[in-house]
């Protein structure tokens, strides 16, 4: 090669390479960025994923205290449709002739902590 | 014989419990006929009603303790079954009692005798209040017969078991009554209840079966062809029913079993006479004492009563 | 012991205390009548264990024309005694005991040797605290004991619900009586002069208690003793043994929230369940059914094989949800006759929950409580 073309390419590497470390620079720029984004979009997305199992937990011991009540009178209830006492007076015994009874009544519709 | 020495370990743990409050409030007295079982549960009611305590114990005349000994105090209650079983007025009777006051105090007593004569129905409807009764009651409930008591109701009682009287406390207390001590000493022998032994000496026949026994005897010792004869001729009269037949040879046995005593040299119970022992082996004897208990197993096994007895007399006769 | 009094005045004591005396009785001295004599008069009792009456025939009574001459006492047999009394000639008579409890009874030309019991044997009642009493008119005890008892249970399985539930505190006396079916409570107020009590009546003695005042405008005392309770006026001691436990609390069975209200006159809503009722008691269930909206209010009965009846009530001022509630009719019949006259209103809270029962200008001192029948 002769002197001036080597001095040319010189040239033109060094244009290039600049060219390069530009577009590394660049290109780790952005990616600091993405990687900011990345993290910052795990991080909600934890909590959010947090606070959602939060939401579900709550929302299903509301559904099932709710149930609960009514799930354990709903037995009582049940008992008492087929004949039977649930008042602690008479001991589940048997109702005579299907009268209704107060007593049963209070237990299984009744308010607590009267 | 008082109720303290009848029956003195439950006497003093009754009282005990008395004493210091600690009376349960439901007991099962089981025991045979005579034991004391409402005796005692007499006394607790005097102990609880009295109101003149002498040193722990019901004075026995002051009109509480009257009326309870005469069975008159209206808040100690007595239910004795009808018959077989106990009827269901008194069982309203029963549930009354737990259900209400006490008529004069708050105090009340209920004695049921032979509570296993019960309908299970009855007995039922009673285990609520047995177990928790409401106010302050105490209740004896007697038997005879504990196996036949329910399960469920033993299991909310505090259970006395009333011991029988010995065979020689039995034959002092019959002594005491004015038994001469030969016959009180036979029917110590014959039972272990000392209202049993009273029932069979006030039965007129059982002089008559004794007689009878000791002129059998008489011929049987001696070889005596009449033994056998007197089976026709007396014996088949005066025994005719299964019990009495069976007493007769129980009766029967008493005399060898104290001539085999005799014959060992140890004390004589029934005093027989010496002329009325012809010699006999100790063993000997024994060989006739089996041969009278397979006689009785025989009339157990409904084997004709004159059979059996002509056929001992046989043995007897026929022995060398 | 040794007297002589009228005949009549004589009778008319037994006749009082033979109210008490049972020949079914567990306990055989009771089916005899216990005959006191004292400085201040005669006292006969009667007692069937559960209740107990004593009458006094004082000294100065002038139709008693009681003459003393010895003390002491004795125990007859009753319904004989009595009989024996009725028969004789003349306008009064002597007794006298004599000794082993015999006893000579002579009118005019008549006399009679009987056999007595010792008074000693017969039950002790227990003796009264004379301070602590509660004063009532017997016309209120009588309205209190009408307006309660009927609701008593007559089922021996719990027996504490055979009894009215007597409660005095804070200057008020409560009384409530329940059978679980359906409940009756009346407050008065009174004027406390003794402790609080909370004891349970058996039904039936009230009952027997309010059969045995003669005169409505007199003051009873009432006392509550150990195991009984008594009721005192002038000439009569009525003893009653108290049933013994736990009372189960009516306060949680009476509601205060209710959605459908409605006022009756009395007698116009009795008589159209009356008529209603006529066709369910010839039918297999005995139950009435009622139609509430705000146009209208329905009574209806229906028994499948006899027929059914419809009546259009005249009511003041529904309030709140429709309804439809079925009932026994009975129930609601002997609530209603409980009330007397005026207006009663009536508070649902749906056709499976017991609905209440009170006078119109009531302040909650008198309230009935009726569970509905399902109908599903």
């Amino acid at each position: 090669m002769d002197k001036r073309t080597l001095y040319d390419e010189f040239d033109r590497l060094e244009e290039d390479t600049q060219g390069l470390v530009r577009k590394l620079v660049e290109m780790k720029q952005t990616m600091s960025k993405l990687i900011e984004t990345n993290v910052n979009l795990e991080m909600e997305n934890k909590h959010l994923r947090e606070r959602l199992i939060e939401i579900e937990e709550r929302q299903l011991e509301l559904s099932s205290t709710k149930q609960e009540l009514s799930k354990s009178r709903m037995n009582l209830e049940k008992i008492y449709e087929e004949g039977f006492h649930v008042c602690n007076i008479y001991y589940g015994s048997r109702r005579e002739n299907d009268e209704e009874c107060a007593f049963c009544l209070d237990v299984i519709y009744g308010e607590r902590n009267k | 014989m008082e109720i303290v020495e009848k029956q003195p370990r439950i006497f003093r743990q009754l009282q005990k419990s008395i004493e210091h409050g600690h009376l349960a409030h439901a007991y099962l007295f089981e025991g045979a006929r005579g034991t004391g079982k409402k005796e005692m549960a007499l006394w607790v009611a005097k102990a609880l009603f009295c109101q003149n305590h002498q040193g722990g114990n019901p004075c026995g005349t002051c009109n509480n303790c009257v009326r309870i000994q005469a069975e008159e105090h209206p808040d100690v209650v007595h239910i004795q079954p009808d018959g077989q079983k106990i009827k269901v007025d008194q069982i309203r009777e029963i549930k009354d009692s737990f259900s209400k006051s006490g008529m004069e105090t708050n105090q009340k007593v209920m004695i049921v005798e032979d509570i296993d004569k019960m309908t299970v129905n009855a007995a039922n409807s009673l285990l609520k209040f047995i177990e928790e009764p409401d106010g302050q009651i105490v209740v004896f409930l007697l038997t005879e017969n504990r196996a036949q008591v329910l399960p469920t109701i033993q299991s909310r009682c505090q259970i006395l078991t009333f011991q029988t009287a010995s065979k020689i406390g039995i034959q002092k207390q019959l002594e005491t009554q004015g038994i001469t001590p030969k016959v009180a000493a036979t029917l110590s022998h014959l039972t272990n209840s000392y209202q049993q032994a009273v029932d069979i000496y006030e039965n007129e026949w059982f002089n008559e079966a004794r007689e009878a026994v000791n002129q059998w005897f008489g011929y049987l010792i001696k070889k005596d062809k009449l033994a056998f004869i007197f089976v026709q001729k007396t014996l088949v009269k005066a025994f005719k029913e299964k019990e009495q037949q069976q007493l007769l040879f129980d009766l029967l046995l008493l005399k060898y079993r104290d001539m085999l005593i005799a014959e060992v040299q140890v004390e004589n119970v029934l005093k027989a006479k010496e002329a009325e022992n012809p010699h006999y082996t100790g063993l000997q004897i024994v060989e006739i004492m089996e041969e009278i208990l397979l006689s009785r197993q025989k009339l157990t096994s409904n084997v004709n009563f004159q059979n059996v007895c002509e056929q001992f007399s046989w043995r007897m006769l026929a022995s060398a | 012991m040794k007297f002589t009094v009228n005949r009549n005045a004589f009778l008319a004591e037994l006749a009082t205390v033979q109210r008490a005396i049972s020949s079914k009785t567990t306990i055989p001295i009771l089916t005899g009548v216990k005959i006191v004599l004292s400085a201040d008069g005669l006292s006969l009792t009667g007692s069937n264990a559960d209740i107990s009456i004593e009458t006094f025939l004082s000294i100065e009574d002038e139709k008693a024309e009681l003459t003393i001459e010895k003390n002491g006492a004795i125990v007859l047999q009753a319904r004989f005694f009595n009989e024996i009394i009725r028969k004789l000639p003349e306008t009064t008579l002597t007794m006298e005991v004599l000794e082993n409890n015999q006893v000579h009874i002579i009118s005019g030309k008549a006399a009679f040797t009987v056999n007595g019991l010792d008074a000693d044997s017969y039950p002790h009642l227990p003796v009264i605290d004379e301070k602590n009493q509660l004063k009532l008119p017997v016309r209120v005890l009588n309205k209190i004991i009408n307006e309660t008892t009927f609701a008593v249970s007559l089922h021996e399985s719990r027996p504490i619900l055979t009894g009215v539930h007597c409660i005095l505190s804070s200057a008020k006396l409560l009384a409530v009586a329940t059978d679980s079916h359906r409940l009756s409570q009346r407050i008065i107020p009174v004027e406390q002069a003794m402790e609080d009590f909370d004891v349970v009546i058996p039904g039936k003695s009230l009952l027997e208690l309010s059969r045995s005042f003669k005169d409505e405008e007199e003051l009873v005392e009432i006392s509550i003793m150990e195991n009984q309770v008594l009721f005192k006026t002038k000439n009569m001691y009525f003893y009653s043994r108290l049933l013994e436990g736990n009372y189960p609390d009516t306060n949680r069975l009476i509601p205060d929230n209710f959605n459908t209200e409605i006022e009756f006159k009395v007698t116009e809503l009795l008589a159209a369940i009356e008529r209603a009722s006529l066709l369910s008691h010839e039918g297999r269930n005995n139950i009435v059914k009622l139609s509430i909206s705000s146009e209208s209010v329905v009574l209806y009965g229906n028994s499948p094989e006899i027929g059914n009846v419809e009546e259009d009530l005249s009511y003041k001022n529904v309030k709140g949800d429709p309804l439809d509630i079925s009932f026994n009719p009975d129930y609601m019949k002997a609530a209603l006759k409980a009330f007397g006259e005026g207006e009663v209103v009536v508070k649902f809270i749906s056709p499976i929950r017991p609905f209440t029962l009170e006078p119109t200008e009531s302040d909650a001192t008198f309230i009935q409580l009726i569970t509905p029948v399902r109908t599903n």
